[in-house]
This record gives C-alpha cells, sequence and structure tokens, in this order.
C-alpha cells in the first residue's frame, strides 16, 4: 500500500509539474465551457443589426392613411437609443434600393424592407375587401431582402416579421371579428422546470469530455510514453509490482478527473447552470469515470508506439466528442452517421448524465445509458488484460 | 541538382512518416467529414417532425406529423428530443413546445408554428392584411447552406496546422536531433537545405488541401465558384504567412516538443474564434475584438472569397496575401537564427 502511495504521490506530482497535463486536463475544458457559454448564450441578445428601410409608397402620403409611415415610425423607435437592436438608414429613392441590395450582398448590411408604391392604397383596399368578403384586389406585399445563410439575417428577419406581424394584428382587430384568430404560443419546456438554457446542455457535455481526455491522453501516456523510456523497465527493477503501478496510476488519473469535475461544477453554477447536485449525480459522475478509464488501457494495448498512440486518442477523441453529442444535439444526420453516434460511449454517458442533473429528459432509455458505456468498459479492458505488454 | 536531391529525400522522409502523413491528410479529413455530417445536420434539416395531441393540423411542407395520446406523452417526446417539436391547439392558442437544446434550429421551428397558425386561420376565412415577403440573395448567386460555409473554414484551418506544425513539429525535430547540423558538414549551400524544406512542405500543404477539397466534392457537392488564382495564392500565402507563426514559437521554445505543445494549444483556441465554426457577428463584442486580431479570421475570409461565397474587396485580399507572403520574411530570419543557435 505504502508502495502504491509512493508511486501515487510521484505520477501527481509529475501531472502537476506538466503545463501541458494542466492546460488539456484542466484549463481546456474551462476555456471550452467560457466559449461556447459565451457563444451560445449570447445568441440573439447582444447582437444589433443593420438594416435599410426603403419607402417607395406614393399614394395617400402625409394623410392619415399613409399606412406606410407608421411602419417607417416603429422601426424607427426600434433604432433609437443606445442598445438599440437594429441600426437603420431610411429613404425613398430607386437608387437607395440597388445601392442597399448590393450591399446587402456584400455582406455590409443584414436586410432591406421595401414598401412598394401602392402600398397605402393596397391596405385601404383589403380592410374594406376583408369587410365585405369579396376577393377583388391583390394583397399589400411588404418585401424583405435578406441574406442568404447568414445567422444575423435570420434573426433581423425575425425581428421585422415580428414588428410588421404586430401591424397585421391591429389592421385585422380593426377590419373583422378575431373571436376564431389563432396565435401561437411558444413554450421552452425543460426537465427541472426552471428557464433552460444552453449552459445547462453544456456543462454536463463538458464534464464528460474533460473525464474522457484524461483517460484518452493521460492513462495513453503513462503508459506508452514511460514504456517507451524503459521508465517502466526501471520501475520495476524496485520492489513494485506491476499492479502497484497500475493502481497508483488509476488514482493520480481519478485525482486529476476529480479536481477537474470540481471546477467545472462551480464554474457551471457560476454562469448561471442549473442543475441538481444529489448522490444519483454523483454516482452517475462515478459511473463516467469508472467506464472512461479503459479506453486509455484499450489505446495503450492497441498501439505499439506512443505516436500511434496519440493520433488514435486524437481520432477516438474527436468522434466520441462531436458524434457522441457533448456540445450539440445529434439531429438530422445521415444514418450511417446517426448509428455511429448511437454505437458509441459517451452518447449515452451525456443523456445519463443530463437526466441524473434534472437538466433534460434522456433521448435514450436509462438501462441504456447504463448497459453501453459498460460493455464497453468491460470490452476493453478484456482486450487490454490480453494484449498489453509492459515492456518492449 | 542538389536541391532536387534533398527535395526528393525528404519528400520520402514526410511519405515514410505515418504519423505526419495521418496528421497532414487523414486527420483533416476526419474532421471534414465529421463536421460535415453533424453540421449539415443541426443546421440544414430536411424534414420536420412535429407531435400533436388533439385535433389535427394542417399539412406543411417537409413536416411530419405524429400523433400523441395525451399531452404529458407530447411533452416528454420533445423533452427527450424524439421529435422536433410538439403542437396542440388549445381553443385559440396555437401552444408549441420547443426542446431549447436545438437553439440552432429554434428560429426555424417558430416559423414553422406560425406557417401552421396562418394555415388555420386561413381556414377559418381569416388572412392576413399585409402579406411579408422574404427573398434570400447570396453573394455568389446560388444557395449556400451552412456547410458549404464551413468547407472554406476546414481547408483554412488545414493550411493553418500545415504551416505552423512544418515549423514546429518538422523543423524542430530536425534541429533536436542535430540533423541540420550534420547537413552542413555536407558540401550543401544553406539555401538549398531551406529551399527543399520549403518546398516540400508548400507541396504537402497543397496535396492536403486538394485532397480534402476533393473529399468535400464527392462528399457533399458544394456549389463552388472558384477562383483558381486566388485560390492557389491563398494556399501558397497562407502557408507561409503560418510558417512565419510557426517560426516565431520555435525561436521561443526550448525544445521542439514545448513547440509543437503551444502550437497545438494555440491551434485549438483560435479555431474556435475566427468564424471557422460559428459567424463572427454572433460573438460578444469582446471576442469580435480577439477574433479580429487572428491571422486565421482573414486566411478564412480569403478562401470563402477565392470559393466565390463571400466578398472580399481587391484591396482586402490582396493586403492579406502580402502580409501572409510577410512570413516568409519570417521563416528565412528564422532559419538564420537557427543556423547560428546550431
Amino acid at each position: 500500500m505504502r508502495r502504491i502511495i509512493s508511486i501515487f504521490k510521484a505520477l501527481t506530482l509529475s501531472s502537476l509539474r506538466s503545463p501541458s497535463v494542466i492546460f488539456w486536463n484542466v484549463f481546456f475544458p474551462v476555456i471550452l465551457l467560457l466559449i461556447l457559454a459565451s457563444i451560445f448564450s449570447n445568441i440573439g441578445k447582444e447582437v444589433s443589426f443593420r438594416v435599410n428601410f426603403v419607402d417607395e409608397s406614393t399614394t395617400f402620403k402625409n394623410t392619415n392613411m399613409d399606412f406606410a409611415s407608421y411602419i417607417s415610425r416603429a422601426f424607427e423607435e426600434i433604432s433609437a437609443g443606445k442598445n438599440a437592436v437594429i441600426t437603420l438608414q431610411s429613404s425613398t429613392t430607386e437608387r437607395f434600393l440597388n445601392e442597399s441590395l448590393k450591399k446587402l450582398k456584400s455582406g455590409k448590411i443584414d436586410a432591406v424592407i421595401v414598401i412598394p408604391p401602392l402600398f397605402n392604397t393596397q391596405i385601404y383596399a383589403a380592410v374594406a375587401q376583408q369587410k365585405s368578403g369579396l376577393n377583388l384586389f391583390s394583397k399589400p406585399k411588404i418585401e424583405v431582402y435578406t441574406l442568404e445563410n447568414s445567422e444575423t439575417s435570420d434573426l433581423a428577419f425575425t425581428v421585422i416579421s415580428s414588428v410588421l406581424e404586430s401591424f397585421n394584428l391591429k389592421i385585422l382587430q380593426n377590419s373583422a371579428p378575431l373571436s376564431d384568430f389563432v396565435s401561437p404560443k411558444i413554450e421552452y419546456i425543460s426537465k427541472n422546470g426552471q428557464n433552460f438554457s444552453y449552459i445547462d446542455f453544456i456543462v454536463p457535455g463538458i464534464l464528460v469530455m474533460a473525464v474522457m481526455t484524461v483517460s484518452l491522453f493521460g492513462i495513453t501516456d503513462d503508459l506508452l510514453v514511460q514504456r517507451e523510456k524503459k521508465v517502466l523497465r526501471k520501475l520495476f527493477v524496485a520492489p513494485l509490482n506491476k499492479s502497484e503501478y497500475f493502481w497508483a496510476m488509476i488514482l493520480s488519473n481519478l485525482t486529476v478527473e476529480i479536481v477537474q469535475t470540481i471546477i467545472i461544477l462551480v464554474l457551471g453554477i457560476y454562469l448561471g447552470s442549473h442543475f441538481n447536485i444529489g448522490i444519483s449525480v454523483l454516482l452517475y459522475i462515478i459511473f463516467v469515470m469508472v467506464t472512461t478509464l479503459p479506453i486509455g488501457f484499450f489505446i495503450a494495448s492497441f498501439a505499439k508506439t506512443s505516436d500511434a498512440g496519440n493520433a488514435l486518442a486524437n481520432v477516438l477523441n474527436f468522434l466520441f466528442m462531436f458524434l457522441g453529442g457533448l456540445f450539440f444535439p445529434i439531429t438530422g444526420v445521415p444514418l450511417a452517421v446517426k448509428i455511429v453516434a448511437y454505437a458509441i460511449p459517451t452518447t449515452y454517458l451525456a443523456n445519463g448524465l443530463r437526466w441524473a442533473m434534472g437538466t433534460m429528459s434522456s433521448p435514450t432509455p436509462m438501462y441504456l445509458n447504463i448497459l453501453v458505456p459498460s460493455i464497453w468498459a468491460i470490452v476493453m479492458i478484456i482486450y487490454s488484460a490480453k494484449v498489453f505488454k509492459w515492456e518492449v | 541538382m542538389r536541391f532536387l536531391s534533398i527535395l526528393r529525400a525528404m519528400a520520402w522522409h514526410s511519405v515514410r512518416d505515418k504519423i505526419n502523413i495521418f496528421f497532414n491528410l487523414f486527420f483533416p479529413l476526419i474532421t471534414l467529414l465529421i463536421f460535415g455530417y453533424v453540421f449539415s445536420g443541426i443546421y440544414s434539416q430536411s424534414s420536420v417532425n412535429i407531435g400533436f395531441y388533439g385535433q389535427k393540423l394542417p399539412p406543411i411542407s417537409g413536416v411530419k406529423y405524429i400523433e400523441y395520446p395525451s399531452i404529458s406523452e407530447l411533452i416528454n417526446a420533445v423533452s427527450s428530443q424524439k421529435i422536433n417539436l410538439g403542437i396542440t391547439l388549445n381553443g385559440t392558442a396555437l401552444l408549441a413546445y420547443i426542446n431549447p437544446v436545438n437553439l440552432q434550429s429554434s428560429n426555424y421551428y417558430t416559423s414553422i408554428v406560425k406557417s401552421v397558425a396562418d394555415e388555420i386561420n386561413r381556414s377559418r376565412g381569416i388572412n392576413s392584411v399585409i402579406k411579408v415577403e422574404r427573398n434570400e440573395i447570396s453573394f455568389s448567386g446560388k444557395h449556400i447552406d451552412y456547410l458549404d460555409n464551413l468547407i472554406p473554414g476546414i481547408l483554412a484551418l488545414s493550411i493553418f496546422s500545415a504551416g505552423i506544425f512544418s515549423i514546429t513539429a518538422s523543423l524542430a525535430h530536425f534541429r533536436d536531433k542535430k540533423v541540420i547540423k550534420k547537413f552542413w558538414i555536407t558540401p550543401l549551400a544553406k539555401w538549398e537545405f531551406y529551399a527543399a524544406f520549403i518546398s516540400e512542405k508548400m507541396v504537402e500543404s497543397l496535396l492536403s488541401i486538394i485532397l480534402l477539397f476533393v473529399a468535400a466534392v464527392v462528399f457533399f457537392r458544394p456549389p463552388y465558384s472558384i477562383d483558381f488564382v486566388r485560390f492557389t495564392l491563398t494556399v501558397l500565402a497562407g502557408t507561409f504567412g503560418m510558417m512565419g507563426i510557426g517560426m516565431i514559437i520555435l525561436l521561443i521554445s526550448p525544445s521542439a516538443r514545448v513547440a509543437s505543445e503551444v502550437s497545438s494549444v494555440l491551434y485549438t483556441v483560435i479555431m474556435f474564434f475566427s468564424g471557422v465554426y460559428f459567424p463572427l457577428d454572433l460573438l460578444p463584442k469582446f471576442l469580435q475584438y480577439i477574433a479580429y486580431g487572428l491571422p486565421l479570421t482573414y486566411l478564412v475570409m480569403a478562401m470563402k472569397s477565392a470559393m466565390g461565397i463571400a466578398p472580399m474587396s481587391n484591396l482586402s485580399y490582396y493586403l492579406t496575401i502580402a502580409i501572409m507572403f510577410f512570413g516568409s520574411v519570417l521563416v528565412l530570419l528564422g532559419f538564420s537564427r537557427i543556423f547560428k543557435v546550431e
């Protein structure tokens, strides 16, 4: 036991003295959590849009039926102030419209709103025919130009259409009885009943990634690099047996995992994540640690050199992180990718941990969240026990 | 002649180095395929599964309805991501349940719910007075989706890693193993060694980019209008520029191992801030300032411009290329410094 503790101390000290171990195991998960949280919690909050408003309407100008000017004023109001949602430029000329479309195409602005020449007359006619039940005239149409595949442009359109929608509703209320009018109401649901944010989703994902990284790179390094440098051979000349080194190594890696788990959870709470902390969470985190540890042994047994081990660890790390849905839910992917996603252990570990932390319901049954990672762990342990060589 | 011999020797060295081949050719390919499939699935869903409870809903193009026997089962299905969203019509309220985990698709789902409400209103004889028509325009005039934007970013990332690691891994390895020192004993001129090293790394970078591009075309069929002059200039200038950064890292690092570690850390952190995966406009303001100070951001812009999917004025483009080529000056200065160290 004393020898295990001595080796454990030596390995832990070696990890603490290694800047790369500290960076990849402690700082990297923290940085990633901060980056993803700041990017995705920011969506639609601090963003402001550059919108050009082209009013080509020519009828009923400067009268109380100049609906185009009401719409223009509404956009001017939301563009006023220091933290305005939009930055607005307005004009009535065709030249301005052409320039605006050019600017939109080159990404200098996010949207262009165009009010057509007969807009006010068409509104008047549309209200009249709505009241009479006739359908003689074409509807007034506002064109909104946006940039394809631009998220900022998409968000700008959402804001613009909600402003125009409120006008539509007002005009409808004045033109027809609206007892049957159906309006949509969006409800964001979460398992814990609190306001769900992306940070709630990402904290368990980052935790699984961090714990897995220790196994993928820490254990692989402890075994392959030390074996290649003949450190293991020298150690076993001393009165130390392989199982003692093995347990010391497990304890050392577990210590790093416990430290990173505490840091991630504390940072998650600081960033406003809502999750339960109870016995089930604790047990599942231990389960994540135990089932990911054999991955490192598997790589160390499969790869002949530390370089090959590093390459394999990088591939598995990538596959497990991005196909396991640790950062984003895996939806709409082709069947082949879905099969891989549902075959790897991190998918189940992330689902299980999110369920245990009360963040969301698990898309996979809970028994699979235990069974699949356990099968992976058992298979990798059996393979490693049979194949791994302590000396080369 | 000696230049060609040393070039051939370095090419053989690279081809025989399986780890080099893996990280320069196959790893970017794996990255492209994984990101390609995962992100295209997230951002460009072709059909949406909507669960509903109670009254039947009107058909909407691209929507598949699944009926649920109770409201709690509907909510559970949304919560556990079995369906994309759940809808129930309660009097005049069209209640839509959305799982906030799908934050990238949230706007899209909201617009679908609105279309369902519009359809119901239309069937009840209530029509919106003002019609809002959305016209999407693109720089290239072709339909560009998220994946089409991602591919040039991944190519730029590959140039970034090939450039930096060629210096911090390959050259540092030669330096630490005293290989360069041994070359100086031979009648080989220094410029021949430097030129052969740079040429070989350039060819390697170009091959890696071509392989990635062919894979992208085969698997994802992106609609690019490539300006081949700009494309080649971007690859060459980008590789030079990143080699320059690699040289700075190497000169301040005590060993090849440290240089390689520093490069890995830089690579991992920078790739999130350079507009490869997320549009820069969506970053918080302080992160945008960091992003616009990073060389990779400009390399991504130049690559998108070369592929004809994003605008970049001639002035900005050629200024970016000129600054990147300045990396070659850093590389040459670095070589003379390494020579002194040796």
